[in-house]
């Protein structure tokens, strides 16, 4: 009894082309989707082989660069005194927290509002560089007061600053801003009663001038920052 | 949750609004009552209701809506003062000023305080506005 050699088999040829031409792709993908990444930012999970040898697309872990989903945008609670933020504004990751005493603690796992803000105590949140968000203002909390820099208010009178990439944008923008005048770069200081106030040319574009006067103006886009802290605790910041 | 009233800018911060904020109720909101009402009130209070009532009467403050700078006067060349970070109140009798007992003057708060001279028009809040304006009246 003869036996058809597999290799004749039209469908074994066929899934070995197959094969072949996943091969190929995956090699593509695998050279290409680096590049893109760098070239426009983007996240293309990595190409990997399991414990089979079976090649399988790697799984993204969103919280690896502490970026915030989009529902870290979501909107606050403004509960007096309170700062109750959606469920998906806190990220659980692996973080690299560097509390005020400057060291880094890597692999630590937090739960991070914003995707940057650590909770020290009850409703009391610290940003890297050591600024805190606590309960107070005439929202409630520092950080319901901090969002109405992220929405323009055109009616209001004045100028209104407001901060691009909304609540995780601005905290990181105030972050910057503060590293920033720690070091005395690009920054005026004025300190009055225990305030002080910092301006900071941030070197770009941080937001743009909303407001009445900024409507008037056509919202002209704001590349400064200014914080009002009480010691570390934020009273208020808005771009300018 | 601006003011509807201010009478500058900031000197301190640049970016706020000084607005008129009034602490407490005015007369005027308990007479809107019947008066038999405000009779029986009046008959009730006590010798204690007096003395309080003093330290409850409704007085104006400026305020910075963005650094909560307080000025006692509607003038912001004259001393300023901040109040505490978490627990904001009234520096004349300690009433909170975030509080339901307070709120952004109205003008007839404005006139009733004596205060109208000050008000600067081109801050007013634009009572018509689509956006936030139930937020404004907080």
């Amino acid at each position: 009894m003869n036996k058809k050699p597999y290799s004749k088999n039209p469908l074994g040829s066929k899934s070995k082309a197959g094969g072949i031409a996943v091969i190929v792709l995956a090699g593509i993908y695998s050279l290409v989707a680096p590049q893109l990444n760098t070239r426009f930012g983007w996240d293309l999970p990595a190409i990997s082989a399991d414990a089979q040898g079976n090649v399988r697309l790697a799984e993204k872990d969103s919280s690896r660069t502490g970026e915030p989903s989009s529902g870290d945008r979501s909107s606050t609670g403004k509960t007096s005194g309170t700062y109750q933020p959606s469920d998906s504004s806190k990220t659980k990751s692996p973080a690299k927290s560097k509390p005020s005493d400057g060291k880094e603690i890597e692999g630590q796992t937090d739960d991070l509002l914003h995707g940057l803000l650590k909770e020290v105590s009850s409703n009391r949140y610290q940003s890297p560089e050591g600024l805190l968000y606590t309960p107070g203002s005439a929202e409630g909390h520092r950080l319901n007061h901090l969002e109405r820099h992220t929405k323009d208010m055109p009616s209001r009178p004045g100028s209104h600053g407001v901060f691009d990439g909304e609540m995780a944008g601005a905290l990181k923008t105030i972050d910057r801003a503060y590293q920033r005048a720690k070091k005395n770069q690009k920054t005026t200081k004025k300190v009055d009663d225990g305030r002080t106030i910092y301006t900071v040319d941030m070197g770009g574009r941080v937001g743009y001038v909303g407001g009445r006067d900024g409507k008037r103006r056509r919202n002209p886009m704001a590349r400064r920052v200014r914080i009002v802290l009480d010691g570390n605790r934020v009273i208020t910041a808005y771009p300018m | 949750m601006y003011p509807l009233h201010s009478i500058d800018f900031c000197p301190i911060c640049g970016g706020g609004l000084c607005g008129i904020r009034i602490i407490g109720s005015l007369p005027a909101d308990s007479n809107n009552d019947d008066s038999a009402d405000s009779a029986t009130a009046t008959a009730s209070a006590t010798a204690a209701d007096a003395q309080n009532s003093s330290l409850a009467q409704p007085h104006g403050l400026v305020i910075c809506d963005e650094c909560e700078a307080i000025w006692l006067e509607p003038d912001v060349s004259t001393v300023h003062q901040y109040p505490d970070l978490e627990k904001a109140a009234s520096p004349v009798n300690g009433m909170p000023i975030w509080g339901d007992g307070s709120r952004w003057a109205s003008m007839e708060d404005i006139e009733w305080l004596g205060w109208t001279e000050a008000v600067n028009p081109e801050l007013d809040a634009e009572l018509d506005a689509d956006s936030d304006s139930e937020e404004k009246l907080v």
